[in-house]
């Protein structure tokens, strides 16, 4: 991969959002792509923020919307960076946003980033997110649950050490990943930890790491996670907080009741 | 409630007009009164939950020093005020600029319903950073 840049090297417009790459790569058939949007208990950009710290993932790109989201640029190392960005080392991508995003922005973001990842050439996307439980303060060790999309993400699904999710209501920007992957055949495999809905969850996240050790073989290292634990959710405070209307007017709540009918 | 009951009552009320004032004073008018609580406190994050005969509220309080946490139940609302403990922040490997200008905890969370605010009917614990209070509604 190429030395990162200050400005860009491709600038790409996909579906009326801007694809800034700052170095060169080309995801392989073996390729992951793992997003980590806010949520439920942040446990996507907390899991994947880790990640691409621990696992030594550089910058590659960067995806904004003039018209859907927030006027932010994230400085990092003096350049100014878009609210999304990309990161990757080897086979395993990682996009997160760290910043708050807008309901609206959810919709046409997931639609991008399922015909992104389609064009660009990942293989798979891994979609992590929190799955806000009820009874989230009497639970120590979260629980993993995965959804597929393709028989080969269920095969990725089984080695994480969670269980299939079978029945239950997935609101917010993950039910939208999931409904256009398997409208577009992109292999997603979503994985959800048990974690507090409201409040940030280092926990939760650790939980989707080790998933993910096991999973990718990523050998990342969670004692830091969970000793820098309260740490993360003091920085995380304020994301959270401007998650949880987001996450209000996209139904969230819905998720602690079953579907009424089962067949 | 007792004559004593009363007394205590009366405290927390006093506390809360301090802390009111404080927030005025150097929020409206650029000046502390007291300076052990100049900094701008932070609210933290929190969730009431209906217990049917009693309310659990959880305030995520992550880092803050317990030897400085202070709960005041009142019969509509909870004050809660708690120093962030940055000796033990700054050993932790992720400490970040932005984490230094949390100093102070503070938050009045009202309550739906009224609940009876004695003491030897309030359970409080602490877990991971939360805080998790249970007080019971009043009866009658």
């Amino acid at each position: 991969m190429a030395t990162n840049t200050m400005r860009p090297l491709y600038l790409e417009e996909v579906m009326g959002f801007t694809v800034e790459e700052y170095s060169e790569f080309q995801p392989g058939d073996d390729s992951y792509l793992i997003v980590g949007f806010p949520d439920a208990g942040l446990v996507g950009p907390i899991t994947v923020s880790y990640i691409v710290r621990k696992y030594g993932m550089s910058e590659l790109a960067g995806i904004d919307n003039r018209r859907l989201f927030p006027p932010v640029s994230v400085i990092v190392d003096g350049r100014p960076r878009p609210p999304v960005r990309v990161f990757g080392k080897d086979n395993i991508y990682a996009v997160v946003s760290e910043v708050p995003l807008p309901a609206q922005a959810f919709f046409q973001l997931a639609d991008f980033l399922v015909e992104w990842a389609r064009l660009r050439g990942f293989r798979h996307l891994v979609s992590v997110t929190g799955l806000g439980v009820p009874n989230r303060l009497e639970i120590t060790k979260p629980k993993l649950y995965w959804l597929a999309t393709s028989r080969e993400a269920e095969e990725l699904g089984s080695k994480l050490g969670g269980e299939r999710f079978r029945n239950g209501i997935i609101a917010g920007p993950y039910s939208l990943l999931l409904k256009n992957s398997l409208r577009r055949r992109v292999s997603n495999l979503v994985v959800l930890a048990e974690a507090f809905m409201d409040f940030p969850d280092p926990e939760a996240a650790s939980a989707v790491v080790e998933g993910l050790n096991r999973m990718l073989g990523l050998g990342v290292d969670l004692r830091e996670l969970l000793e820098s634990a309260e740490s993360i959710k003091l920085r995380m405070k304020e994301l959270m907080k401007s998650t949880k209307p987001v996450m209000a007017q996209m139904g969230k709540n819905l998720e602690y009741q079953g579907p009424m009918i089962y067949s | 409630m007792s004559f004593w009951e009363d007394i205590e009552y009366l405290k927390k009320l006093l506390r809360e007009q301090r802390w009111l004032l404080e927030r005025f004073l150097a929020g409206e008018m650029g000046m502390g009164l007291f300076p052990e609580t100049s900094l701008r406190p932070e609210e933290p994050l929190y969730r009431i939950e209906d217990l049917g005969d009693s309310y659990r509220v959880i305030v995520d309080l992550p880092a803050a020093n317990p030897s400085t946490l202070k709960i005041d139940v009142l019969v509509d609302r909870i004050v809660i005020e708690a120093e962030v403990d940055i000796e033990r922040l700054s050993e932790s490997p992720s400490w970040t600029r932005e984490e230094r200008t949390i100093r102070r905890y503070h938050a009045v969370i009202h309550l739906p319903e009224p609940v009876e605010p004695r003491k030897d009917l309030i359970r409080v614990s602490r877990r991971d950073g939360l805080l998790i209070i249970v007080v019971p509604k009043m009866s009658g």
